[in-house]
């Protein structure tokens, strides 16, 4: 942690991002002011065609903003020149990397080629970077393989490792876990987040998968639909409510507690559980999930479990309408549930 | 003393027989069918009331012979066998589809009776032109767009043709359901000068100007044979090449070709003479080049006129040594800057113009006050 | 640390580099030898080196007839294998080829306007100018190719390069149907004469011509090396080009006008020839196993040379006594080699992702 330097390596002041489509303006977001400071992962939330994309596209030059201005490592980022700019800033996109009939080597040595002369060849130096660059995603060994031949995770490694062999200061990625599944995604973000740290990079990243931001990100930027950057810390903004105020809506709650989203409770029917073990923490998640609210412990309820740690086992104590009954294991409890008619009164 | 009844029967019916024999076997009476001396694909033959025209060989390997009907107009048809074409003669209101009849016309004195034409830029007869251009002869073809509505329109009593094979462009088929009175010739299929002009007669048959067509005709054979006579002993004869590539095919005229015989006849040792075949053989300027390069003569280069333009198209041009010499004729003379070469009009009716001009430029000496009239040599 | 593609080794495309010139040379040889008559490889020496033996008919045939059309063949070959690879790179489809601009459509309209339209007063205009028949024709053509090109690029400033393939299609139906109808209204020997053209033909370059001929293909050869890097950053289609630093715009015009002066040289002095621009660039890949446009530039260029010359040996006829059209020979080569080509990578769709 180098709190001393702040670094900036990439700052928008009062940037508009939007597109334009013969003559008419559409904007997204408008007067923001950001900095990507060295040593920071950030992860760019929102919800779908909120300007993400836009965001990224604009901040990689790929598109222009609509007005502001944008510097990079305090130069105007449109003075210098694509072969500089590419020294200083990499992009990775969400779509799977368009080339069958190449190596992954090769592949990768594209990302030297800011630097090397107009054959593209590569020196000593070029060829350490590039396998510094593998070694970076953990894809040694997949140097000689052919990209149509990869799995999708490893696709996505290839490309991140050719953006690492830019050697640039700032990383842009969008979506870049799309479409992984979740071991790969988490291998993906503690890549991401030690190479921001290990070799000072600004880091940003878009992407859906809140709670993997939360775990990972040093600080989150939120667009909303009405075009605002909210930026802070990850607890600052769950506690804040942020999350409930961007991302809920009628079928959806922010449960602070939890640090996650679930469908909106409507539970006609309570349940208390008592116990604190993991067992305790599922069954409650079970009962939501079946449809029954956790009644708190002076509330009224049509059920109620006591979770039991024994030394070998776990048991479920079951009491309803006086009615106890036991049980050994949760799958032997929630067929219980399910059989019984819950229509009666209590 | 009175016949029997019986006898006088048979005698009436022996008499009606021996009447309606001699009826009937009319018919049958002497036909005059002329075979013209040198033409091998067309016959005319006489009978009392019509002539019957045959020809064959319209195309290149075609065994099929084709007939036509000239009945007098006015008379009144009279057996025919089935199917056959009838043109009412004489005719007057004629459509030529090449050009080449224009020259036959015109010996004829038969031009006023054309009323349309097709490749109408070819033409070279300048009155024919002229009349073409003010509109009193239409235009009924241009490249394959057949104007068949025009000629039905100008309801013509005779469409002269000939038929390559390729039906973009062979009119006839196009023709088919028109019911018009189209006459196929073969007369582009002969081979020797003397027998395309001969075709002459079969044109005139036409327009019943036969006796013309025999007058204009004979005297042109004559000369011929005898300008023939002058070069037939002569054993030195300069070697001859001719045409010269579209954008590199050199198509030169086979061995039993028109072009070969001309050569022929006018003295000329041709190089492909040997070749069987009366069509173009394919080559390149390459092989031409390996055969011709010390060639005397060099004639018909394409449309070139000049040296210039020759050695401009092709500078290898000026490594033949008949190009080196100068010694390069073509029949461009008469040529219109339309396309038009009266060469393929007057000059088939007239092939000893031809090769008075063709002796003149194998052997200058034998013909020291003729004046080249389609042949020039390129300067 | 270096590539470990087992299939992509310096030393194996070495090797097959120097194979390949190694088959330039002898079919070269070849066809310096065999022609319209049988020349042994000693003659032609002798030729070459204006032995005083040697026939001057025959020392004519090898240096103003063979020797041109050798070399005409060897850069035309170079010329439509480098374009097509190019187009095929930049359009990321393997399909296209030196033609797809419609250049060849264009070139055909110049030729078809020359011969069918304008042939008689064409011809005298030309006398007149004291230009021949043949120079008006490589200007139709060029022009032809130039002003279609010009068309197309113009038309697909602001859209995606997709967009452009298909601008560029578009185009050339358009002017594939107003050669149509020219062909139409014209005469039985023009059409003869137009035909002839578009079978296409490497016997016409003089060596005067060659003066134009040669640095136009060389010098867009040349142009096409310096844009290696561009090349393979635009195999991963334009944006991410743009990431590595790439400035594609200029890439992209820079590009299709170097591709389209070599196509429409070609087009211009030889007449269409098609089928090289595609084979070429595929058999490279096969052969060299990569993407890489620093090799595959190079291999096209000789795999290109190979397969004009053995075409070009062909077309000649050797052995009998005609010449073939050379647009049918490069079909008739061209096809069965991208099909073989084809079924051995297995699956075209990873060519381009």
């Amino acid at each position: 942690m180098n709190p001393a330097l702040h670094t900036e390596h990439l700052t928008a002041t009062k940037l508009s991002i939007g597109y334009s489509h013969r003559g008419q303006e559409t904007c997204v977001a408008e007067a923001l002011d950001l900095a990507l400071n060295a040593g920071e992962f950030i992860c760019l939330l929102g919800p779908n065609g909120a300007g993400k994309s836009t965001l990224i596209r604009t901040l990689a030059g790929m598109q222009a903003p609509l007005s502001g201005s944008l510097k990079l490592q305090s130069q105007t980022f449109h003075s210098i020149s694509p072969r500089e700019r590419a020294r200083m800033i990499s992009v990775v996109l969400t779509e799977a990397l368009p080339v069958g009939m190449m190596d992954a080597y090769s592949l990768v040595a594209l990302g030297r080629h800011p630097y090397s002369g107009w054959l593209g060849g590569l020196n000593q130096h070029d060829k350490e970077r590039i396998k510094w660059a593998f070694k970076a995603v953990g894809a040694e060994g997949l140097e000689g393989r052919q990209i149509a031949e990869l799995s999708d995770g490893e696709r996505q490694k290839i490309s991140i490792a050719r953006a690492l062999a830019q050697e640039a200061q700032v990383m842009l990625l969008d979506e870049p876990t799309a479409f992984l599944d979740l071991p790969r995604r988490v291998e993906l973000m503690t890549i991401l987040r030690n190479l921001a740290h290990r070799e000072q990079m600004g880091l940003l990243l878009s992407t859906h998968d809140l709670d993997l931001a939360l775990r990972f990100a040093d600080r989150l930027w939120m667009i909303t639909t009405d075009g605002q950057l909210i930026q802070g810390y990850p607890e600052e903004l769950a506690m804040s409510g942020e999350f409930a105020a961007i991302f809920a809506n009628e079928n959806l709650d922010w449960d602070a507690e939890r640090g996650s989203f679930r469908a909106h409770p409507n539970p006609c029917l309570k349940a208390h559980i008592q116990g604190d073990s993991i067992h305790a923490l599922w069954t409650r998640r079970a009962l939501e999930r079946l449809g029954f609210g956790i009644a708190k412990p002076d509330e009224n309820s049509a059920l109620s479990i006591q979770v039991v740690e024994l030394d070998d086992h776990t048991e479920w104590a079951v009491a309803r309408n006086g009615n106890q009954a036991t049980h050994t294991s949760i799958s032997q409890l929630i067929d219980w549930i399910r059989a019984e008619d819950w229509s009666s009164k209590n | 003393m009175l016949m029997p009844k019986s006898t006088k029967y048979i005698a009436l019916h022996a008499l009606s027989l021996v009447a309606y024999l001699c009826s009937s076997a009319t018919p049958l009476a002497a036909t005059i069918t002329s075979v013209p001396h040198y033409a091998k694909n067309f016959e005319l033959s006489q009978f009392p009331t019509h002539r019957i025209a045959t020809i064959r060989n319209v195309q290149r390997g075609s065994t099929a012979t084709h007939q036509y009907a000239l009945v007098p107009k006015g008379a009144p048809l009279p057996e025919l066998p089935a199917g056959i074409t009838v043109i009412r003669t004489p005719v007057t209101r004629v459509v030529v589809m090449e050009t080449v009849y224009i020259g036959y016309l015109d010996a004829l004195n038969q031009l006023d009776t054309i009323i349309g034409a097709a490749t109408s830029d070819y033409i070279s007869n300048g009155v024919i032109r002229a009349l073409v251009a003010d509109g009193s002869i239409q235009k009924v073809q241009i490249g394959a767009a057949l104007n068949i509505e025009r000629i039905l329109l100008l309801q013509p009593d005779l469409i002269l043709t000939s038929v390559t094979g390729d039906p973009a462009f062979d009119i006839p088929l196009k023709l088919a359901r028109s019911g018009l009175p189209v006459v196929l010739t073969a007369g582009y299929m002969e081979q020797h000068p003397l027998a395309r002009a001969e075709w002459i007669k079969f044109i005139a048959a036409f327009f019943d100007v036969g006796d013309l067509a025999e007058q204009t005709f004979e005297p042109i054979a004559t000369r011929y044979k005898s300008l023939h006579e002058t070069v037939a002993q002569i054993e030195q004869r300069p070697t001859v090449f001719c045409g010269a590539p579209y954008s590199s095919a050199w198509h030169m005229a086979g061995g039993e070709s028109y072009t070969a015989q001309t050569i022929r006849d006018a003295g000329g040792a041709y190089l492909w003479a040997d070749v069987p075949g009366s069509g173009a053989i394919p080559l390149d300027t390459e092989r031409v080049f390996l055969k011709a390069a010390h060639a005397d003569i060099w004639i018909n280069p394409s449309f070139y006129r000049s040296l210039n333009e020759l050695y401009a198209a092709d500078p290898r041009f000026q490594k033949f040594h008949a190009g080196q010499t100068g010694h390069v004729f073509n029949n461009t003379k008469q040529r219109t800057a339309s396309g038009g070469n009266s060469i393929w009009e007057r000059g088939i009716v007239h092939p000893d113009d031809v090769l008075a001009d063709l002796i003149k430029v194998f052997h200058p000496e034998l013909m020291p006050d003729w004046e080249f009239i389609y042949y020039e040599q390129l300067k | 640390m270096s590539t470990a593609n087992p299939h992509a080794s310096p030393r194996r495309s070495a090797t097959l580099f120097a194979l390949l010139g190694l088959a330039v040379l002898s079919v070269a040889g070849l066809s310096a030898c065999i022609g319209s008559t049988a020349l042994s490889i000693e003659t032609v020496f002798k030729a070459l080196t204006g032995a005083p033996d040697i026939d001057p008919v025959l020392q004519q045939i090898v240096i103003d007839f063979r020797l041109p059309r050798i070399l005409t063949s060897i850069l035309a070959g170079a010329a439509l294998a480098t374009a097509g690879l190019m187009m095929q790179t930049i359009f990321r489809n393997p399909l296209a080829d030196p033609f797809v601009l419609g250049v060849n459509s264009g070139a055909s309209l110049g030729v078809a306007i020359v011969l069918l339209a304008l042939a008689p007063t064409g011809l005298s205009l030309t006398a007149g100018l004291g230009v021949s028949g043949q120079i008006l024709l490589i200007l139709a053509s060029s022009g032809g190719a130039a002003i279609t090109l010009f068309t197309v690029l113009v038309l697909s400033r602001k859209v995606d390069i997709m967009s452009v393939l298909i601008i560029g299609l578009m185009i050339s139906y358009t002017v594939g149907a107003l050669v149509s109808i020219l062909m139409y209204f014209s005469m039985a020997e023009r059409l003869q004469s137009f035909l002839s053209w578009s079978f296409g033909d490497y016997g016409n370059v003089s060596w005067t011509q060659m003066r134009a001929f040669a640095p136009a293909i060389l010098g867009a050869l040349g142009i096409s090396l310096l844009f290696v890097k561009p090349l393979d950053a635009l195999l991963l289609g334009e944006r991410y080009a743009e990431s590595v630093g790439t400035r594609t715009q200029r890439a992209r015009i820079t590009i299709l006008f170097a591709a389209s002066i070599l196509a429409g040289t070609v087009t211009g002095f030889c007449g269409p020839i098609g089928f090289l621009g595609i084979a070429a660039p595929h058999l490279s890949r096969y052969l060299f196993h990569t993407s890489s446009h620093r090799v595959l530039i190079p291999a096209s260029i000789l795999v290109g040379a190979l397969l004009s010359l053995s075409a070009d040996f062909i077309a000649r006829g050797p052995g009998l006594d005609v010449s073939l059209p050379l647009n049918a020979i490069t079909a008739l080569i061209g096809a069965p080699v991208i099909i073989a080509a084809l079924i051995k990578q297995r699956n075209l769709k990873r060519l381009f992702g």
